[in-house]
């Protein structure tokens, strides 16, 4: 992307607003360093308490211990069973989901038509766009016991539902990015497999499939990252059991389920038990942090390899050779084609009924799932549970201050990540365009977007409730939304530069040629083009903050809240529950009534997240049709 | 299957090999070609002119069946392949029976050797391939070229020499018909010259139809020419075949004088 810009021009001090122009670049620099100082803080958060760790439990027995019993007396610090445990739920999940997103990838790239594809697409989108609290939910109160039909030996707990469940989640992004993989794949090369005559199967197998294998390579790397960190489902159904064992049907714990269950108890921030969180959770950051730069790096080398795929080469032998090294009269022995069409056309067919089929999948889990917290969780719905507190007795117990909590939650975190995020990515995209510092930016941020929320729990932890705490309060409403801020602020970033990156230049170019300065070209040409792309990005952040759990949980949320948050600054210190901690402390309780209470939690979580949807909707609709 | 479509690469030089009758092609219910009727004859080139639009590539890719793939397209009237309907016989057959060469070379990301042999293993040729690979590549001219290392990455082949490749995993299949949507295009002044030469004497053995825009070429070795027209009907232009004949017949003394001036003027007349 070298083409001449107009980005750069400096501002030229001769100008009445410079000022206000050099003042605007030192705000939008500074915004742009947020997501270093985060890495910065979190790195040094993490190594500190890990080397605290290590002062305690010999590095030795952490690699070889064979037990992980750090609460029981005969402790034991062997790191291997929490990974074995989380790599036992990956494992299952992938097999799961390799399969299933890849042949619905090909499916909706290769088979299916145009407007199928979008629906079916959008379907499968927003299965990704769901809480992993509401998965974890489904997977207790709905897979594992279906399991224990088929498998009567079945543990309540156990890796095998979990691993399914997560398998389900991460089922779009493979099939997604796979998608993207295989329709990138030169439409020439397809065409040169199809008048060899070439089934579609066979151009799939033969020819797209090896051309796209990076790619697609790629794709299960993220998943498989995004797996590993996957907290909620690990923590409610695979049962926070360490114990070293390949038996998917007993209970197991994970990294992130271990860091969840320690954090549900008030540790003191200089205990041991304190430290082996950090030090669980650097594992964890160690590997997906490796998983995801492997996987970005097969990205840019499939996306190098296809550019090249176009570029033609320079004939090396032109004029070498004399045209008399052509020899057309040698005849081409006689071939015979055996070819079996009818098993060919059969093989076809079933390579699309597989990939409907796993489409499907992922769709008839989305309905599944719908109709599962509304059949247990509908007749609950009523006015006393939107307004009532917690109560011990389930059928007295209402979401009011997790409702609450949640909305000034939202509103907290939009007040501190929209500003900052829109400014950082103004300042990337606008400011320091194609330049190495962009590019190393443009890595970290992606890894921070791809980091478990939970070891940002545990940043939060160590950095808001502890030592922050007489400003934010220790475990309050304030620390989680500086949390989720940081959650959020990738994401934001990353969604708004994609917006500025899509206004034409044409339009930037308008803009200077009547003379506007950088920050006014900015303010009324380019933010206005780009607002309907910002506003989508915002609301993705959003209801990522309406669904988030780990990470909350990490900082303390609280399952019997007695007050509504108040907006004053004694209220936003004050001890909080959001809606998806309240599900996670109500299915976690084995009685009927707060299951259901769980159930009803979902749907209203759930039409909060759609209300945000369709707000963002109608409000960039709106925005499209009459203020631009 | 392989007695149900028998190849005729041994059918008489005056009965057509491939017969299109009434033929019009339609994208989203516009008309971009009509009328159709055309008899190819086999071991000879028979070229496709014109101006560009007037539908001549997509008309190369209804005789392969390629045009089944683009939703929009609508093809009516019928196309004969040694006397039978062209739809009776199933798509894949089709073209393994009539290959195709495009204007960008698009070998695929394998290896020389795998290029060829890929077409003919899909296929079910259990015969010996490494014979048929080494038969295909010396009659494009290849194998002086490539015999050194059979399993180099075609990419790393020059633009003349990717061209020839795509060319030999054609007649690796032993098609009855080669359509080839110009064929030197993108390539070359030198490398052109060479896929010309290699046409001309290719036509001993295949049937070849190519759209070309290089009259120069048509001239030198096509044994026939078709020449398209747009036409204005209503507020729009559609294709239409003005004038079939012998190749020095349409350069020397065509029945159509819109084909008088396109060949020695350059000029359109609509």
């Amino acid at each position: 992307m070298s083409l001449p810009s107009f980005k750069s021009s400096k501002p030229t001090s001769d100008r009445p607003d410079f000022w206000v122009d050099a003042l605007a670049h030192a705000a939008f620099a500074i915004a742009a360093a947020i997501p270093t100082i985060i890495a910065i803080a979190m790195v040094a958060i993490f190594i500190y308490e890990s080397f605290l760790f290590f002062q305690e439990v010999p590095v030795w027995n952490f690699l070889t211990d064979t037990t992980w019993t750090p609460l029981f007396s005969n402790q034991g610090y062997g790191i291997f069973v929490l990974v074995a445990g989380t790599g036992l739920i990956s494992t299952i999940a992938m097999l799961f989901a390799v399969p299933v997103g890849t042949l619905a990838a090909i499916y909706l790239s290769e088979y299916a038509n145009d407007p199928v594809r979008k629906l079916l697409k959008s379907a499968l989108e927003t299965l990704s766009g769901i809480p992993t609290i509401v998965f974890g939910y489904f997977a207790i109160s709905f897979v594992t016991p279906a399991l224990r039909v088929l498998i009567p030996s079945l543990s309540v707990f156990n890796s095998l539902s979990a691993g399914l469940v997560t398998g389900v989640l991460i089922v779009p992004i493979i099939s997604s990015m796979c998608e993207d993989t295989l329709r990138s794949v030169p439409v020439t090369l397809r065409r040169g497999a199809y008048t060899l005559g070439f089934t579609k199967r066979e151009v799939i197998q033969h020819i797209i499939l090896p051309a796209a294998l990076p790619g697609i390579l790629a794709s299960y790397t993220l998943a498989a990252s995004r797996s590993l960190g996957e907290t909620m489902i690990a923590a409610i159904a695979a049962g926070q059991r360490p114990h070293l064992t390949l038996n998917p049907l007993v209970p197991v714990s994970s990294i992130t389920a271990y860091i969840i269950q320690v954090s549900l108890g008030d540790v003191p921030s200089d205990s041991l038990r304190f430290h082996t969180i950090f030090a669980t959770g650097m594992v964890l950051f160690l590997i997906t942090l490796s998983l995801n730069s492997f996987g970005r790096w097969l990205l840019h080398r499939y996306k190098k390899g296809m550019q090249q795929l176009l570029i033609p080469s320079v004939d090396t032998l032109q004029g070498g050779l004399s045209l008399g090294a052509i020899a057309p009269d040698i005849t081409v022995p006689s071939v015979v084609f055996r070819g079996n069409l009818a098993r060919r056309q059969w093989l076809d067919r079933l390579l699309i009924v597989l990939g409907f089929l796993s489409v499907m999948v992922g769709i008839v889990t989305l309905l599944l799932m719908a109709l599962v917290a509304f059949r247990s969780g509908f007749s609950r719905l009523s006015w006393d549970f939107l307004v009532n507190f917690p109560s011990r007795r389930p059928e007295d117990a209402g979401i009011y201050a997790s409702l609450v909590g949640t909305i000034v939650l939202m509103m907290m975190t939009a007040i501190m990540t929209i500003p900052l995020g829109i400014s950082a990515a103004i300042y990337l995209e606008e400011y320091i365009p194609d330049r190495p510092l962009n590019r190393a930016l443009d890595v970290l941020i992606a890894n921070l977007a791809a980091i478990p929320s939970i070891l940002y729990g545990l940043l939060g932890l160590a950095l808001f409730v502890r030592q922050l705490a007489p400003i934010t309060g220790g475990r309050s409403l304030l620390s989680a939304a500086l949390v989720m801020s940081i959650i959020a602020l990738p994401l934001v970033i990353i969604t708004t530069r994609n917006a500025l990156r899509s206004v034409p230049s044409r339009l930037r170019q308008a803009g200077y040629s009547v003379g506007m300065s950088r920050l006014q070209a900015l303010c009324h040409v380019i933010l206005p083009a780009a607002t309907p792309g910002i506003l989508t990005g915002i609301m993705l952040a959003l209801s990522r903050v309406a669904g988030e759990a780990a990470a909350l949980i990490a900082i303390g949320a609280i399952a019997f809240v007695r007050v509504a948050p108040s907006l004053s600054i004694e209220g936003l210190q004050d001890p909080f529950s959001t809606l998806p901690t309240q599900i996670f402390f109500w299915a976690a309780r084995p009685q009927d009534g707060y299951q259901v209470n769980a159930a009803a939690a979902i749907l209203v979580l759930g039409g909060l997240v759609f209300l945000l949807n369709l707000a963002t909707v109608l409000l960039r609709d709106f925005y499209s049709r009459y203020v631009r | 299957m392989a007695s149900r479509f028998p190849s005729m690469s041994q059918t008489r030089p005056d009965i057509p090999i491939l017969e299109a009758q009434d033929l019009a092609i339609a994208y989203s219910g516009q008309t971009i070609l009509q009328q159709v009727n055309l008899q190819i004859y086999p071991r000879q080139i028979t070229g496709l002119i014109g101006p560009s639009g007037c539908g001549k590539s997509s008309l190369l890719r209804c005789f392969n069946r390629l045009l089944d793939f683009v939703p929009s397209a609508k093809v009516t009237g019928t196309i004969r392949l040694a006397g039978q309907d062209l739809c009776a016989i199933p798509d894949t057959i089709v073209r393994r029976r009539i290959g195709m060469v495009f204007q960008q070379p698009n070998p695929f990301p394998k290896s020389v050797y795998d290029n060829i042999a890929l077409g003919l293993r899909v296929n079910g040729c259990r015969q010996d391939i490494d014979d048929i690979v080494e038969q295909v590549l010396r009659q494009v001219g290849l194998w002086q070229e490539v015999k050194v290392d059979l399993n180099k990455n075609a990419m790393l082949l020059s633009g003349g020499q990717q061209q020839r490749l795509c060319i030999a995993r054609t007649i690796a299949l032993q098609p009855d018909i080669i359509l080839m949507d110009e064929p030197c295009a993108s390539l070359d002044p030198v490398s052109a010259d060479r896929i010309s030469s290699l046409l001309s004497e290719m036509k001993q053995h295949y049937t070849i139809v190519m759209v070309t825009h290089d009259l120069r070429q048509a001239a030198r070795i096509t044994d026939r020419l078709a020449f398209f027209n747009v036409i204005p009907e209503g507020d729009r232009l559609v294709g239409q075949l003005v004038e079939y004949d012998e190749t020095p017949k349409i350069f020397g003394s065509p029945s159509s004088s819109a084909t008088w001036s396109y060949i020695h003027h350059g000029h359109l007349s609509i």
